[in-house]
């Protein structure tokens, strides 16, 4: 039961949600932030185990412990992007990715780099779908006129 | 040929997975250390485990396995570049104005999240955790002689963020239960303080000290449902159960942050769509619990994150309000009752925790500074950060005139040091109110007799026969022409001044400001009619730094200003300022249009060191001919 329970979930929750806290919060909250909403889920597993979208509670419960922690304003860490065929005008994706409102990377990096499902990253944010399809959109409209346009 | 977007975003997410691994091994798991979530659930299966290691570490009060290491292996970069450094003149020694001195070095081992209450005549810290332990001992810090002494250790283990004073107690409480120490006896008792119902409540989430007993704010559980609402509880220490006060039908989310009042609690939510925070507040005098209803920012702007902060007069929040045009932006919110009130802080700070310390006044504290914020301004009157100045989760308490701060940590490892903060500072000098002192009329005493006195917004320019041909003569010629003139000093009213300190003040103001280029040279004489305090002198727009006791200095980087101000025994405030390039003798200084991305140019030295002369020249003339005003 329990322990064997929470680490079949851990075991599949745990890579998506720091994904997703990843692409909002940087590399080192973004771990940090996991860690802490996988302590959460496994203290309280008897409710949140009944709970119809666990992931998306957890989602909240990070955002709630970045908070907590107040290191919501800390700057996050992301590493530079590997070039193998740069040229002299190629431009950073990671500083536009960076500078995109957080819930629009998110949804544009989960659904471009990681290929969820719209539904699942509607779930995990708890929004419409068409709101992740509107993030989606404006997110890739404003990297393209950012990256290429130039 | 050229990648598309997406191939990039698929590419450089392989990255990101590839980093947080990184991360997660160099920072999160070392050989010997599991992930939190791991440890969490050892702990759970073999309970008798974390009471062996609290024990182990309550016995030496020193962790024994080693702090995990921070060091992270990926590559990093900023995305917001916005420093805005402030620059001291080499000669200038880096002390800030606000009376900072740091406290002597405390038995207890470095910590954060340690609880901490003023006793009277004591800076009491307890508890506290490092990133593996949480710590059973206290200590109390006496301030009139610089000393700490070590306190009784307590059996039962608790963060003690979740802390209040009784008049004679230190009374702790987390999760489900607490401790109670006697400072009169050094002892302490777990008996004093039932434990709450874990069938009926959740948690503790704040504890308040009001009329006499502890309201404690937790989560009042809904049989046979999930589901958990926001309650309030109370109990005497030494009583048999906690009493339920009022149960809100908010249900509670993890999300939520709350904050104990002088009046009841706080909490507040962000909206899952960050376009609103809801705030609803404990009144303890009529056990109530009032929606107030969502904050909605202006602009279009979206809630990053609403911190709610206790304020003297109930509670005010530090927001980070979200555009993407402009970015993140700190604001102080209050709610007056009908309406939101929201006042820019003007950039982007981070903040971990907050002390108001009398007043409208708020220390907040990040990892990066520490600033002091007028609520009802929302300006940022002072801020601090040198190295050792920023600090998250510290063990804080006002005592009404200082503020003592121990413990936390910074971006790196807990710490073990503390500072104490005064208000006014270590005085400079003995400030005391002169007979000739009087308040004047809120006009005009006497006509102006010269175009160059300024009372108003408005500067006289130097007539063009006057200004000199290069742009470094004329700071000089600037100076002269001011100092030609400083025997007429008018009287007048300097509304913003006065009303800062709460009195009237006399004020003599005389600027002077070259034509096409609006540079200025400006000295105000600013006295007011009561005692004053360094803080309340000196002007609150931008940060100083003490050159000599009596004397302070600051740039803008954001308007080019250079700024003296001196400070005399009698609590007269000479303010010397020079602002635009022509003034600071150079060119290619930018009057306003600094970005927040530009690092500001800094005038020669020997600007400062003219601005000085000015001010000495103008203490000099001030001393010579004082005459009673009014």
């Amino acid at each position: 039961m329990g322990v064997t329970e929470f680490e079949q979930f851990a075991g599949n929750a745990r890579p998506r949600l720091q994904r997703a806290l990843v692409a909002r919060y940087g590399i080192e909250i973004g771990v940090e932030a996991t860690s802490d909403a996988m302590t959460y889920a496994w203290e309280h597993w008897a409710r949140v185990s009944a709970m119809d979208n666990v992931l998306g509670y957890l989602w909240r419960v990070a955002q709630t412990s970045v908070r907590r922690h107040h290191r919501w304003n800390t700057r996050p860490t992301y590493p530079a992007e590997r070039v193998h065929d740069a040229g002299p005008d190629r431009i950073e994706l990671p500083p536009a990715l960076w500078k995109l409102r957080p819930d629009v990377r998110v949804a544009l990096l989960l659904v471009h780099g990681y290929e969820w499902p719209y539904d699942e990253v509607a779930a995990l944010l708890d929004v419409p779908l068409s709101t992740v399809r509107n993030h989606v959109h404006r997110g890739l409209k404003k990297l393209r006129a950012e990256l290429e346009e130039r | 040929m050229s990648t598309s977007i997406e191939d990039r975003l698929r590419a450089y997410a392989q990255q990101l997975d590839d980093a947080a691994a990184g991360q997660e091994v160099s920072t999160r798991e070392p050989p010997h250390i599991a992930p939190p979530w791991r440890v969490a659930l050892a702990v759970g299966v073999a309970a008798a485990a974390i009471v062996a290691i609290v024990v182990v570490a309550q016995r030496d009060d020193r962790p024994r396995m080693t702090d995990a290491p921070s060091t992270t292996t990926v590559t990093t970069t900023s995305a917001t570049d916005a420093a805005t450094t402030t620059t001291v003149p080499e000669a200038v020694a880096p002390m800030p104005v606000g009376g900072w001195r740091d406290i002597a070095s405390s038995p207890l081992t470095a910590r954060e999240d340690a609880g901490a209450v003023w006793t009277g005549s004591e800076f009491l810290v307890w508890g506290g955790r490092n990133d593996n332990f949480m710590y059973q001992q206290g200590a109390a810090y006496d301030p009139a002689t610089d000393t700490w002494r070590s306190i009784a250790d307590n059996q039962w283990a608790g963060i003690g963020s979740m802390s209040v004073w009784t008049g004679t107690q230190f009374v702790v409480i987390w999760k489900l239960s607490g401790a109670v120490y006697d400072v009169a006896t050094d002892t302490w008792s777990q008996d004093a303080l039932a434990a709450l119902d874990p069938d009926e409540f959740g948690g503790f989430l704040a504890a308040a000290w009001i009329d006499g007993q502890l309201l404690a704010l937790t989560m009042h559980r809904e049989p046979g449902t999930a589901v958990g609402r926001l309650a309030v509880v109370a109990i005497v220490p030494g009583d048999d159960s906690w009493r339920t006060l009022a149960v809100s039908d908010v249900e509670y989310g993890p999300q939520m942050l709350p904050v104990a009042t002088p009046t009841g609690f706080t909490v507040s939510q962000i909206a899952g769509d960050g376009t609103n925070a809801q705030v609803w507040t404990y009144h303890a005098d009529s056990d109530l619990w009032i929606d107030r209803g969502p904050y909605t920012p202006p602009d279009g702007q979206l809630v990053e994150s609403f911190l709610p902060v206790s304020t003297d007069s109930g509670w005010a929040a530090i927001a980070s309000l979200w555009t993407e045009a402009d970015g993140s932006q700190s604001a102080i919110v209050t709610d007056s009752g009908d309406t939101w009130i929201t006042n820019a802080l003007g950039e982007s700070i981070s903040v971990t925790q907050a002390v108001s310390v009398g007043g409208d006044r708020l220390v907040l504290f990040g990892p990066d500074e520490v600033d002091l914020v007028s609520v009802s301004t929302g300006k940022i009157v002072d801020r601090w950060s040198a190295d050792g100045f920023g600090r998250m989760f510290q063990a804080l308490a006002w005592n009404g005139t200082e503020l003592f701060a121990w413990g936390g940590r910074a971006d790196g490892p807990v710490l073990a040091t503390g500072k104490i903060w005064t208000p006014n500072g270590p005085s400079p000098a003995t400030t005391t109110t002169t007979p000739d002192v009087r308040c004047i009329d809120t006009t005009r005493s006497s006509p102006t007799t010269a175009a160059d006195w300024d009372d108003s917004a408005s500067s006289a320019t130097v007539p063009a026969s006057e200004q000199p041909a290069t742009p470094t003569d004329h700071s000089k010629a600037l100076f002269e022409l001011l100092l030609r003139r400083l025997p007429e000093y008018t009287t007048g009213s300097h509304g913003d001044r006065s009303a800062s300190a709460g009195g009237c003040a006399t004020t003599r103001r005389a600027a002077v400001t070259a034509a096409g280029t609006n540079s200025s040279v400006a000295v105000s004489i600013v006295r007011l009619t009561e005692p004053i305090s360094i803080e309340a002198s000196i002007p609150h727009d931008v940060a100083f730094t003490r050159l000599a006791p009596d004397l302070f200095v600051s740039d803008s980087p954001t308007t080019g200003n250079r700024i003296v101000v001196k400070v005399l025994d009698d609590g007269t405030i000479i303010d010397v300022r020079a602002s635009g390039q022509d003034a600071l003798g150079f060119a290619g200084w930018p009057t306003t249009t600094l970005t927040a991305d530009h690092p500001a140019p800094q005038p020669p030295e020997q600007t400062i060191d003219d601005l000085i002369e000015l001010a000495n020249i103008a203490t000099d003339q001030l001393i010579s001919t004082r005459q009673p005003t009014g």
